[in-house]
C-alpha cells in the first residue's frame, strides 16, 4: 500500500546514514535512534514451508536438508505442482507449463508425498571419507589434549607407573582404544570428458540456468524430477546497539500480527505529500503541500526547518513550530497557530496538519528536485509511558523528554 | 501522497445500509450468494459470479473498474465443484483484475490487470504487482511481493503493511463522496 500513498517519494535518513522510506524503518525506543534493515540484527524466528505453511524446528529442517518433504515445485518453471488422480493413483502436474511427473519418467504413486529426488551417487563414499578424517583428527589432537591436561582416560593411563602390575592391561586397553587408521581407498581416476563428447551427447533442448540451479545433480541426459520446495525463515529484528527486540511476530508461522513492534511510523512524525506538485519553473516560486500525521501515543511538539543548498531545492519558508495532538486525544485543541492565522498551515484535522511550503527551483534543481527538511520533535512522556517497566529499574533516567530529530528528502519530480 | 477526494454521481451509484457503494453498471450475478461486510466500493463494470458459488467480501475493500471475481473450480475424484471465494478486509483490487482465487486474505493489494489463477491463495499483507499472472493452486505466505509470469515471490512488503492498508483504504472510503454533498459543503 506504500505505492498507493506514494511513500517511495519521501526518504528519511536512518541513523546509519542511509535513506529509506518511513515504512521500512524501525525505531529503537531505548537508544532513541531510527534503525533500518541494514543496521539492525536479524535472527531466524521460525522455519516453515511456503507452500503448506507447515512449521519445522531447526534440527528437523537440517535433517530434511531444508526442504519440505510434501510439497513439490515444477522443475521447468518453479511453480506449484498439483496432484491429479487417475485410476486411484496420483501424479503431479504443473498447471502453468503442463509438465507432469510422467514426463520425468516417474510412475504414478499411491500418495502425493515423498517423490524421489536425485541423490549424489557418491554419498556413501563421501561418508566413509568424512569418518576417516574424523578418526585422523582424534589421533592428531590426542597429544595436544594430553599436554593441556584434558586427555581422555585411555591416554592418561599410559603414564601410570607399573606400581600395581597393571601395565599389561592398560597397554591392551590402549591398543583397543586407538582408532584404526585404515586409509580409505582412493578414487580411481576417471577420464575427463572432452568438449567434443559433451557436444555430441547434448540434447537439442538446453536447460535454463534456473532449472540447473534447482537440480544441480541431474545431468542433461536425465529427465528432470519434481523439486522439493525449500523452506523459508521468518525473522525477528533486534537493535544492533542495545540488542532489544524491535519486531517480533506472534505465535504461529503465518500470522501477520506482532507481539512486539516498534515501527518508525509510530514514533517519528509521518510526512506525506498532500497534493501533487505543479510544474517547476526556474526562478518561479511554487507551492509544495505536505501533510504531517502524528501516529504516536502522545502529543508531538515539533519544529520543521527546510534545508536549502547542497543540491537541494531552495525553500523560502521560515521554520515552523507547532504542536500535533496524538490520535488518542485528537479532540483536544492543540495550542499554537491556527489554520486561519497562518499562511503556512493549510488545515488542521485531528492528528493531521497540512502545510504549504514555498520553493524556488534553480537551473541545477530541475533534473532531480529534492526538498530537504529537518524535523526536531519532542514527545510528551511517550517514552516514559512505553518503558514504564524499565523506569522502575532505572529511576534516574525518568522525567526528561528527549529532543529528537529526523532528516528527510522529498522527491518533487 | 494523500488520496484525492473523488466525487461520484449519486444517480449512478447505490448505497446500502452497511455503507457499501455499488455502481449500477455492474455485472453482478446471484446476489443472494454474495456477502459484503460493509463500506466496500464496487466500481463500474465489475463482474461477481455469485451464481456459481458463494462470494464473501470483507469490509473497506475497493474493487476498481472491470474487475472479474469468480469462484474457482476444484476437481475432486467424483465430480468437479465450484468453491467459495473469500476476500478479506482492506483488500484493494485495481482495474481489470481477474480473480479466480479461492482465498485472498486481509490487507492485500492487487495491481492492475493481475490474473489470479484457479484456486490460488494469497495470505495477508501481500502485494501482487501489475500484470502478474499467478498460476493455479499457488500459495503465497504473508508479506510477500508477488510478480512475474508465472508469478513468484520477488520481495518482501514492509512489516507495517497492516497499518498502511488500513489508513489508505479508510481514507479512500472517506474521500469517496457524492457530488451533491460535495457541492452542498462548498
Amino acid at each position: 500500500m506504500s505505492t498507493l500513498l506514494q511513500y517511495n517519494k519521501i526518504k528519511y535518513e536512518c541513523s546509519c546514514g542511509k535513506w529509506r522510506t518511513l515504512s521500512d524503518l524501525f525505531f529503537c525506543r531505548h537508544c532513541f535512534k531510527i534503525k533500518c534493515d541494514d543496521c539492525s540484527c536479524k535472527e531466524i524466528d521460525a522455519i516453515f514451508c511456503p507452500r503448506c505453511l507447515e512449521p519445522s524446528s531447526a534440527p528437523e529442517a537440517r535433517l530434511k536438508k531444508h526442504r519440505c518433504m510434501n510439497c513439490n515445485d515444477c522443475p521447468n518453471c518453479a511453480n506449484v505442482l498439483s496432484a491429479r488422480t487417475e485410476n486411484e493413483k496420483c501424479y503431479l502436474l504443473c498447471q502453468h507449463c503442463r509438465w507432469s511427473s510422467r514426463d520425468g519418467n516417474q510412475e504414478d504413486r499411491d500418495n502425493t508425498k515423498s517423490w524421489p529426488s536425485k541423490e549424489n551417487p557418491l554419498t556413501t563414499q563421501l561418508g566413509e571419507i568424512t569418518a576417516y578424517m574424523k578418526r585422523l583428527e582424534v589421533i592428531e589432537n590426542a597429544p595436544k589434549d594430553f599436554k593441556k591436561g584434558k586427555s581422555s582416560k585411555a591416554w592418561s593411563a599410559l603414564h601410570l607407573k607399573d606400581k600395581f602390575n597393571m601395565q599389561q592391561m592398560v597397554e591392551k586397553r590402549r591398543k583397543a582404544m586407538v582408532p584404526d587408521v585404515d586409509p580409505v581407498k582412493a578414487h580411481d581416476p576417471t577420464e575427463a570428458p572432452t568438449l567434443e563428447d559433451e557436444l555430441k551427447d547434448r540434447p537439442d533442448i538446453l536447460r535454463t540456468l534456473d532449472q540447473i540451479i534447482m537440480q544441480p545433480l541431474v545431468n542433461l541426459s536425465e529427465p528432470l524430477l519434481p523439486v522439493k520446495v525449500s523452506l523459508i525463515g521468518r525473522v525477528l529484528v533486534r537493535c544492533d546497539e542495545c540488542e532489544r527486540t524491535l519486531v517480533k511476530r506472534d505465535f504461529g508461522v503465518v500470522t501477520y500480527k506482532f507481539k512486539i513492534s516498534s515501527f518508525a511510523r509510530e514514533f517519528v512524525p509521518d510526512i506525506r505529500m498532500s497534493r501533487p506538485v505543479g510544474e517547476l519553473k526556474v526562478g518561479v516560486t511554487s507551492h509544495v503541500f505536505l501533510s504531517i500525521t502524528n501516529l504516536s501515543l502522545s502529543p508531538l511538539d515539533l519544529t520543521i526547518s527546510p534545508h536549502s543548498g547542497d543540491g537541494n531545492i531552495e525553500c523560502t519558508s521560515d521554520p515552523i513550530k507547532l504542536v500535533l495532538p496524538s490520535s488518542r486525544n485528537s479532540d483536544f485543541v492543540a495550542p499554537g497557530v491556527h489554520a486561519e492565522q497562518s499562511d503556512v498551515i493549510v488545515f488542521r484535522q485531528h492528528n493531521r496538519i497540512g502545510l504549504r511550503l514555498d520553493v524556488t527551483p534553480s537551473e541545477a534543481d530541475l533534473q532531480s528536485p529534492t526538498l530537504e527538511l529537518l524535523i526536531t520533535y519532542k514527545q510528551d512522556g511517550s517514552f516514559s509511558l512505553l518503558a514504564a517497566s524499565e523506569k522502575v529499574l532505572k529511576p534516574e533516567e525518568s522525567g526528561v523528554d528527549r529532543l529528537l530529530s529526523a532528516r528527510l528528502r522529498i522527491d518533487l519530480s | 501522497m494523500d488520496l484525492p477526494i473523488v466525487y461520484y454521481d449519486e444517480t449512478e451509484w447505490a448505497k446500502t445500509h452497511t455503507g457499501n457503494k455499488v455502481n449500477k453498471k455492474h455485472a453482478i450475478a446471484g446476489t443472494q450468494n454474495i456477502v459484503i461486510a460493509g463500506k466496500t466500493i464496487i466500481e463500474e463494470g465489475v463482474t461477481i459470479r455469485g451464481d456459481l458459488a458463494t462470494v464473501k467480501i470483507g469490509k473497506y475493500c475497493v474493487l476498481k473498474t472491470k474487475c472479474d471475481i469468480r469462484p474457482c473450480l476444484k476437481i475432486f475424484s467424483k465430480k468437479p465443484t465450484m468453491c467459495n471465494v473469500i476476500i478479506g478486509d482492506y483488500v484493494y483490487i485495481e482495474e481489470e483484475c481477474v480473480v479466480n482465487a479461492s482465498q485472498i486474505f486481509a490487507f492485500v493489494h492487487l495491481g492492475a490487470r493481475a490474473i489470479l489463477g484457479n484456486g490460488c491463495v494469497i495470505r495477508e499483507c501481500s502485494r501482487v504487482l501489475p500484470d502478474t499472472v499467478v498460476p493455479p493452486d499457488a500459495i503465497f505466505p504473508p508479506f510477500s511481493t508477488i510478480g512475474g509470469n508465472p508469478a513468484r515471490v520477488i520481495g518482501a512488503e514492509p512489516l507495517c503493511t497492516e497499518n498502511l492498508m488500513t489508513e489508505a483504504l479508510t481514507m479512500y472510503y472517506d474521500n469517496f463522496v457524492p457530488q451533491q454533498r460535495a457541492t452542498a459543503l462548498a
